[in-house]
Parts: structure tokens; C-alpha cells; sequence
């Protein structure tokens, strides 16, 4: 018996020096721990010149998740747990409340000069902004945004929609005019996600909703209009027929290639979809044009935040502005056509020669709105999400599923 | 000697026990612990406050709860049951000598290695507007329009279920496979002398024999079953309407998404309850393992 | 012996060879994609043939992230795994089979019991205790965790697979003179080596799918486990499946081989036509 527990002893130590020992911290230069986006190149080639610049400061690298949930638990996680293990992270645009609520975040107020702040698009910054201190230094941008058919569009002789009604208006002249069955008017992503809960968002504030938190913290969200936005929703795929009626269906894949193989009009996507729409497999390259959606649309991107729990803040601080500043932009344009938050790249005179897409950007950016300043945005947003995919699935009434809404954001924010 | 013999025992059973203790039973204590608080990440400066069963009476008010919870019902009960069928199939043609058995054997199991991230992937394209099932229909002369699989709730349901099928039976049918090789083969043979065909040799030999491995594997495979969580997520993310969502994804995204940390818990709790009254049934036939 | 072709049997294998197509597809269609370009995945209809096989995915998937790596921290994490796991639990079923400790059913309840909590749930304290333990992105700490959360199913089949071993054989080998770990490794493995193995292939897999948990307990590239390195491909809010997909068949090779070399082990126990006594 006694043999046998030695041996397995023996065993586990063996396996435990096979695999490897824990991390050591040594004394010397300040090691932060970064946790950033998985573009693994760029992020190498920041840091790098990051380090040559300051030798006092080693970063280690830790390449976030890509599903915004599991980034979100990843970071949680270790904020919980009040753990040192990180410094400075990028966060989604839609946290900053989460975080700063809970005390797990910096104020950066100290370490930005009003040069640097300038800088940003307003609407950028406005994410990691409450109260009127700044949380967060966005480094890549996005929005929703509209595109459309330029080439459908002078064919109508139309200009560029400007409200959902003339989006229904137009949809329907090119749609009886082209009388092809696998044309539609209006596409987004429909599936049950955030991206949903993004596009109800902008009709919901176009119809002239309310912030969901008013500057005094009170809950603001209006139901009526909630329900107005859903009917809208809902019409525009059953009665008027504009949107495919499949639209509950469509997740990123599925409106990007139907967009590419020419059967949508009109439709609503972030950013990224301005390469996909006018890349070499499109049929449609070179005529998908952006503009901004009707009056708002819901701000992206990401930002980089610094942990309260850091020991190495001054460091964790100077890498923020650093991974922000106009010369990571650049590289991070260059190699992974990353979106930059800084106005100096939209403006005709100086943007970077071979960009000059760009400055299309601009106009979505400048209207571009904080999905919900509030620490409970998650789970509102999740609450939308399932209404909004009833609705569009045909599993309930608009008024039924704001009747649900109104008592599944209760229950979360109660 | 008798002595010496029991306290060999409680040795021998030391390793596990202590791993269990301080891996799983601490942190389970822990997470029951703050179901009984208001606890929020939103509002951790203000600590936890001690709010006695106040969610679990929140849970049973909670109709989105009720939803998510018949869902995982129904999804365990009908999932569970094709791949017991299914795995037992399975089993049966892995024991037998067929030309390239080897490779069968291997590729069954494939399904089941794969991550289920991977799986729920592949599935959606296969099940999306413009994937395969709506291609190979629309080869049908009275098909007209791509049917959204994935848009409706009770076909996105079905499909959820049919991935969670292709993923589990190859685990369900190597668990049934390990039981099958415990049986003697001479009671077959004995039992093709008296003349007994292959049908009653199935129900009255191998289904009594394979049966204590076969209960076990149900009940862990119900256990798992009602714990999907990656899967669906990569499918359908709990839509179409929220139809889709399971009890452990509403806990999890209770937990981490809305920050919630106490509701979180009870809602975890609620699924570990769930899953003893549902373990209580197989106490039975459980028992005489021991013995 | 052969035998005839009866209806049932008829049914049965057309049923089997249909369910073997529908799951080999996914598979198939898997690898069919790991060899598409972006503008073959993006055609509607969608293709199930690439148009050109190129193996730029798999250049992709080898250049962009250290895959070669990950699989490496993914088996010794996952052997390791297996390891503890099936060590602590045939020591642990044969003291619940064989010993006349008292609680035994109770023992078996509570590890059932306590397995039934979402793994996910418990997470936040489990991570506390590995950062204080210095664990948190090692392999070892990752297998120990995923071996005790597979624990309790590998006890409660192992139990099953001891008990099917006549006690006169211990008995007889007692007699002999063999002490406990010669009765275990002279006794009992060669007579369970099938049902070993396949519950050592089932604690395998499971420890290779564990994602949420590496992913959190795990963060830095160098103990990261495939499963997690698998999503990085993902940059933005669309999948470059193609990319995934050739990163998944790397990542299934290695499985699919070891399946086929333990295979043979649970065949090895078959032929030796069960336990006689």
C-alpha cells in the first residue's frame, strides 16, 4: 500500500516538473500585463517599439477572446478577483459603466493632456466618458452605419435616405422597378445578438427616444417608443416586405453574402463590412456606399482602460496612451485596417494617402451614439435582444414583447 | 486485519475525496453561500447584503426562468433519449467484426472530439438561409423561398437538439461500448444452443447485464445535457426570441454578463436542485453497485 | 457463421449506414471548407466543393497563431488530466468495491451530487485559489482541475467495471502472497484494460473540450490550450471559417490518431471475450 501512494507521489511530482512551473516575478524594469485584441503581429510590433521607447517598462501580452462574452468574462474574472495579474486592457465600447460602477477601472483625467483629448472624435471618447471623467482612450473606431446601392440609387435618381421612412420609400420604388424576386430593400443582422439590440437602438432613437439613463442616473428608457420601433420592425419584414421575411435568421455570414451578391439595397452593419462589400469576391464592389443611419448610430470600437488593481498604473497608463496615440493607429491601419479614432485621419487634407475611404467614415462616426451609459446596459441589452428577435421571428406582438421587456428590465435593474 | 483492511480503504478513497473537497465542494459551498445575498458586480463597493431566500422567490416569478427551464427539459429528455437509442446501435456494430471497424470506430468519435464551438459553427452554416438543408430543398419542386431554420422557434429548437445528437451519441455509445465488453460471451453461446434468437438475447442477456453502465451513462449524460451551454451559443446564441436559451445559460449570463452574482448563484442552484430530484430516480439502481 | 438477411436486419443496417453519412457530413463539409477560398464561402448557394485546392488556410492557420503549441499544451494538459483522474479514481473504486469502509453509497451520492453545478458557476473562487497557489497559467493546475471535475463520472463507471471482476480472483491472487498494488496492476488492470480505456478516452476529450476554463484560467499564450487558441482566429464580428476550419482539422488529426491507436486497446479487452470465471 505504502508502495503505491509513493509511486503515484513520485508520479504526480515528475508530471508536475514536467509541466512546467508556475511564473516567477522579478525585480528590475516594471512588467505590466496588457490584455488586448488577438491581431498578434500588431500588437507585438506596438509593444516592441512601445519598449524601445521606454526601457524602464517590459508588457506582457495576453491576446483576448474574440466573442465579446467571453472577453467580458475573461476580464470580470479577474477584476472579481481583484487579481494583479492585469494592468491594462481593451474593452469594449459598450463596458466602461460596468467597470467604472463596480470601482474596477482608473481615471486616466491625470495622465491626458487637452491636446491628446482633442484629438478623438467627440463621440469616440463620449463611451468611456461618465461624469465628466474619462475612463478610457479608444484606439480602433465603429459604428452602425448605413450602406447603400450607389449605383441603384442614381439609377432611381434617389439621394441618400435621411429618415426609416424614406429607407421604406425608396426600398419599394427599386424593388417594384428592378422586379428581381431575390431583391430586398432593407437588410441587417438579424440574429439574437448584440449587433440586433445595435440596430433596434437606432431606429428606437430615431424615432426620437430617450438615452436610457438621463445625466441624474434615472432610467429613462421609453417603452412607448420601444413598441413604435418594434411595430416598425416588424412591418418592414411582413406587411411592407422590404426586409426578407428570413431576417430573424440572418446572422453576419448571411447578410454580408447576400449583400455581396447583390440582393440588398439598403442595410445596416458596422464598419468592418466596408471591405467586405467592396472587396474582390463582391459583385458589388465599388458601388456599396456608407453614410450615417438616420439620425444616430450605435458606437463600437474599442478602448483601453486601466485596471484599479494595477500596481504598475503610471506604467499601465503611459502604455493606454501610447497604444492610442496616432503612431499605433497608423501601423494598426496599415497592417489590419483597423479603424482609428483620431480626427486627424477623416479630415481630406491630412488623411493617410491611400485611405481616402475614409473620410466616407466621417459623417456615421460624427453621429455616432453610447448604446447606454448604465452598469446594467448588458443585461437591458440582452432583454432587447430577445424581444427583438421575437418580433421579427413573428413569435410575438410588438406590444407583447415591450409588455416583456418592460418586466425582464424591471427584474434586472430592480 | 479487518481493521487494518478499512483503513486501507479510507486511503485508498483519500486522493479523490480531498481533490473533490477542496476543487469542487469549497467553491460549490461558496456559490450556494451567495445566492442568499444581493450581490452585484455593479455594486461591489457596497458589498454583499443578506436578503434570506428573497431570490429564490424571484426565480419562481420569473417567467423568463420557466421558459428557459421546460426548454431544458425537453431538450434533455428527447436528446438523451435518441442518443441512448442511437449510442446503443452504435455500440452494438462497434462490437461486431466488420471490414474496416477500426476506422468506424475512430470516425464515430470524431463528432464528439471536436470542440463544441467548432460544432455549433459548422451546424449553423449547414442550417443558415443560404446553407445546405435550404440548398438541397430548394431542389424540390415546391419549395419557392429558403426556409429561415434558425428564425423559427420550434425548428430552431429541433435543430439545436440535432447537433446536440450528432455531438453526444458517440460518448453515449463508447460508455454503452465499455459495458458491452464486461459481458461474458458465453452466455450468447449458451444462449444460441437453447435456441434463443438475436432479439430476446438482446432484452433478456444484454440489456440486464449492460444495464447498470447504461444507467449511469443516462444520468450523466442528463447531467451534461442539461449543462449545454457552448453549443447552443455558438448556434443560435439562445434565439430565435429566446426560445433556445437553457437554464445554465441564463445562470451564466446572470453571473457574468448582468453581473449579477446572487441571482446568478440561485439560479445555478436552482439547476443543481433540479438535477439531485432527477439523480433521485436513479438512486435505485444505483444503490446495488455498492453492495 | 453466416447468416441471413432479415428484415429487421435490413432496417437496421440501412438506418446505420444513413446515420454514418449524416454524421460524416459536417465533418466532410469541415474539411471541404479548410480548403475554400473567402469567395467560395461567401457564394450563395454555398458550395460544398472548393473551387481550387490551395492550402493557404493552413499557412494562415500554422502563421497566425502558434497552433503547434497549443496542441502540445492541450495534450499534456489533457494526459496529465487522464492520469490523475484514473489513478484517484481506480484507487478510489476499488476501495468502494472491494473495502468495508462505512458510507459508501453516501460517498457515491455525494460526488454525484456535487458534480451536478454548472462548472461555471464555481469558477470565480476556483480562480482565487489558483492565483494564490501561483497555478493560474500552468498546465498542471489546468489538468488538476479538469481531472477532478471528470472525478465523479469516472468513479461511478470505474465502480461498475471493478465490481464486474469476481472477487475470488483477488482472492486467489491474495493467497499468493500479492500485496494491494500487485492485486491492482496484476488483477484488476489487465482484466478492465477496455473499460479503462474507454473511460480514459472520455476524460480525454473532456479535458481537451474544456474551454471557459482554460480560456479564464489560462490567458497567456504559453499554457494556452487549443480550444481557446481555435477562437482567436477571430477578429472581428465575422468567422473566417475557412481559417477556423483548417485550425479544426489540425487540431482533430492528432485526436483522430490516438483514437485509432486506443481503439484498438478496447478491441484488445473484446477479444478476450469478457470476464470469465
Amino acid at each position: 500500500m505504502r508502495k503505491a501512494i509513493l509511486v503515484i507521489m513520485i508520479m504526480l511530482a515528475a508530471c508536475s516538473v514536467f509541466a512546467g512551473g508556475s511564473s516567477e516575478k522579478k525585480d528590475g524594469p516594471v512588467t505590466i500585463t496588457y490584455y488586448g485584441r488577438p491581431d498578434v503581429e500588431l500588437e507585438r510590433e506596438i509593444i516592441a517599439s512601445f519598449e524601445a521607447e521606454n526601457p524602464g517598462i517590459k508588457v506582457n501580452y495576453v491576446e483576448l477572446p474574440s466573442s465579446s462574452n467571453d472577453r467580458l468574462k475573461t476580464i470580470q474574472t479577474v477584476l472579481q478577483s481583484q487579481g494583479t495579474e492585469m494592468d491594462v486592457f481593451a474593452g469594449d465600447a459598450c463596458w466602461p459603466a460596468i467597470f467604472i460602477s463596480a470601482g474596477w477601472v482608473e481615471p486616466l483625467d491625470d495622465y491626458i493632456t487637452p491636446e491628446v483629448r482633442g484629438g478623438y472624435i467627440d463621440t469616440m471618447l463620449s463611451a468611456y466618458t461618465v461624469n465628466g471623467r474619462t475612463y478610457g482612450l479608444p484606439f480602433m473606431a465603429d459604428v452602425c452605419a448605413l450602406y447603400y446601392r450607389d449605383d441603384l440609387l442614381s439609377k432611381y435618381g434617389l439621394t441618400v435616405p435621411q429618415t426609416y421612412d424614406e429607407i421604406l420609400e425608396y426600398s419599394k420604388i427599386i424593388m417594384e422597378g428592378e422586379a428581381d424576386p431575390n431583391l430586398y430593400g432593407w437588410g441587417y443582422i438579424g440574429v439574437q445578438n448584440e449587433t440586433l439590440a445595435c440596430c433596434f437602438l437606432s431606429i428606437y432613437w430615431a424615432l426620437g427616444g430617450p438615452d436610457m439613463v438621463n445625466e441624474d442616473g434615472e432610467f429613462t428608457f421609453d417603452y412607448g417608443i420601444a413598441e413604435k420601433a418594434l411595430e416598425l420592425m416588424r412591418s418592414y419584414s411582413f406587411g411592407e416586405g422590404i426586409s426578407p421575411a428570413a431576417i430573424g435568421s440572418f446572422d453576419t455570414t448571411t447578410l454580408r453574402n447576400n449583400v455581396m451578391a447583390g440582393n440588398i439595397v439598403f442595410d445596416t452593419d458596422w464598419l468592418s463590412g466596408y471591405a467586405k462589400y467592396n472587396g474582390d469576391s463582391s459583385s458589388v464592389k465599388g458601388s456599396m456606399k456608407i453614410a450615417a443611419l438616420p439620425t444616430n448610430g450605435a458606437i463600437g470600437g474599442w478602448g483601453l482602460m486601466v485596471s484599479a488593481y494595477s500596481e504598475h498604473k503610471e506604467a499601465a497608463a503611459k502604455f493606454a496612451l501610447y497604444r492610442s496615440s496616432y503612431e499605433s493607429q497608423m501601423k494598426a491601419l496599415e497592417m489590419v485596417d483597423q479603424v482609428p479614432t483620431l480626427n486627424v485621419f477623416y479630415d481630406p487634407e491630412t488623411v493617410p494617402a491611400g485611405y481616402e475611404y475614409l473620410v466616407d467614415f466621417l459623417a456615421p462616426l460624427s453621429v455616432a451614439r453610447p448604446r447606454g451609459i448604465t452598469p446594467f446596459y448588458a443585461a437591458i441589452s440582452s432583454r432587447i435582444q430577445i424581444e427583438a428577435s421575437a418580433v421579427i421571428c413573428d413569435m410575438k406582438t410588438p406590444a407583447e414583447a415591450v409588455k416583456d421587456l418592460e418586466a425582464g428590465i424591471n427584474s434586472v435593474i430592480g | 486485519m479487518k481493521r487494518r483492511k478499512e483503513v486501507r480503504g479510507y486511503l485508498l478513497l483519500a486522493p479523490a475525496a480531498l481533490l473533490i473537497c477542496v476543487l469542487i465542494l469549497i467553491p460549490t459551498i461558496e456559490t450556494i453561500y451567495c445566492s442568499f445575498f444581493n450581490y452585484r458586480t455593479q455594486m461591489a463597493a457596497l458589498g454583499m447584503k443578506f436578503i434570506g431566500l428573497e431570490n429564490y422567490v424571484k426565480v419562481f416569478s420569473d417567467s423568463f426562468f420557466w421558459d428557459t427551464f421546460w426548454w431544458t427539459i425537453v431538450f434533455t429528455a428527447v436528446t438523451v433519449a435518441l442518443e441512448l437509442v442511437i449510442g446503443m446501435l452504435l455500440a452494438l456494430l462497434m462490437t461486431k467484426k466488420i471490414p474496416g471497424q477500426g476506422l468506424i470506430r475512430a470516425v464515430v468519435l470524431v463528432p464528439w472530439a471536436m470542440p463544441a464551438i467548432v460544432a455549433g459553427i459548422i451546424w449553423s452554416q449547414i442550417f443558415a438561409y443560404n446553407g445546405f438543408i435550404n440548398n438541397l430543398l430548394s431542389a424540390l419542386p415546391f419549395v419557392q423561398e429558403n426556409y429561415p431554420w434558425l428564425g423559427n422557434e420550434s425548428s430552431a429548437k429541433v435543430a439545436v437538439m440535432i447537433a446536440d445528437i450528432w455531438k453526444n451519441t458517440p460518448y453515449m455509445s463508447l460508455l454503452l461500448l465499455s459495458g458491452l465488453l464486461t459481458i461474458n460471451k458465453e452466455y450468447y453461446e449458451a444462449a444460441t444452443i437453447d435456441g434463443a434468437g438475436r432479439w430476446r438475447q438482446f432484452w433478456s442477456i444484454t440489456v440486464p447485464l449492460v444495464r447498470p453502465t447504461m444507467m449511469v451513462t443516462i444520468l450523466f449524460r442528463i447531467i451534461s445535457a442539461m449543462r449545454v451551454y457552448d453549443l447552443i451559443v455558438a448556434m443560435t446564441n439562445g434565439g430565435p426570441g429566446g426560445s433556445t436559451t437553457t437554464v445554465s445559460m441564463y445562470a451564466i449570463s446572470t453571473y457574468f454578463t448582468y453581473g449579477n452574482i446572487g441571482y446568478g448563484s440561485a439560479l445555478s442552484v436552482m439547476l443543481l436542485l433540479v438535477s439531485v430530484v432527477i439523480s433521485l430516480f436513479f438512486v435505485d439502481s444505483l444503490k446495488s453497485r455498492v453492495r | 457463421m453466416k447468416e441471413k438477411i432479415t428484415p429487421v436486419k435490413a432496417i437496421f443496417i440501412a438506418f446505420l449506414v444513413l446515420y454514418l453519412l449524416a454524421m460524416v457530413f459536417p465533418l466532410v463539409y469541415l474539411v471541404s471548407a479548410s480548403f475554400m477560398t473567402e469567395a467560395d464561402l461567401s457564394a450563395i448557394p454555398a458550395k460544398l466543393i472548393p473551387s481550387s485546392l490551395q492550402i493557404r488556410n493552413y499557412v494562415t492557420a500554422f502563421t497566425r497563431q502558434p497552433i503547434v503549441l497549443y496542441v502540445l499544451n492541450s495534450f499534456i494538459t489533457s494526459f496529465l488530466s487522464v492520469f490523475i483522474c484514473l489513478i484517484a479514481g481506480c484507487l478510489a473504486s476499488y476501495s468502494l468495491v472491494r473495502t468495508r469502509i462505512k458510507g459508501k453509497t453516501l460517498f457515491l451520492l455525494f460526488v454525484l451530487a456535487i458534480s451536478l453545478l454548472p462548472t461555471i458557476t464555481i469558477i470565480n473562487p476556483i480562480y482565487r485559489m489558483y492565483s494564490d497557489a501561483k497555478l493560474l497559467n500552468t498546465r498542471i493546475g489546468l489538468s488538476i482541475i479538469s481531472a477532478v471535475l471528470d472525478l465523479p463520472m469516472t468513479i461511478w463507471f470505474l465502480t461498475a467495471a471493478f465490481k464486474s471482476v469476481p472477487v475470488s480472483f483477488e482472492e486467489s491472487a491474495e493467497i499468493e502472497g500479492a500485496g494491494l498494488s500487485t492485486i491492482l496492476v496484476k488483477v484488476y488492470v489487465p482484466l478492465l484494460k477496455g473499460s479503462i480505456f474507454s473511460i480514459g478516452i472520455i476524460d480525454f476529450i473532456s479535458a481537451w473540450n474544456k474551454y471557459l476554463l482554460s480560456q479564464v484560467l489560462n490567458p497567456l499564450e504559453k499554457a494556452r490550450t487549443v480550444v481557446v487558441g481555435l477562437t482567436l482566429y477571430q477578429l472581428e464580428i465575422s468567422i473566417p471559417f475557412e481559417i477556423v476550419s483548417a485550425a479544426s482539422v489540425i487540431t482533430i488529426i492528432p485526436l483522430f490518431v490516438i483514437v485509432l491507436l486506443f481503439q484498438k486497446n478496447i478491441l484488445g479487452g473484446l477479444l478476450d471475450g469478457g470476464i470469465k470465471e
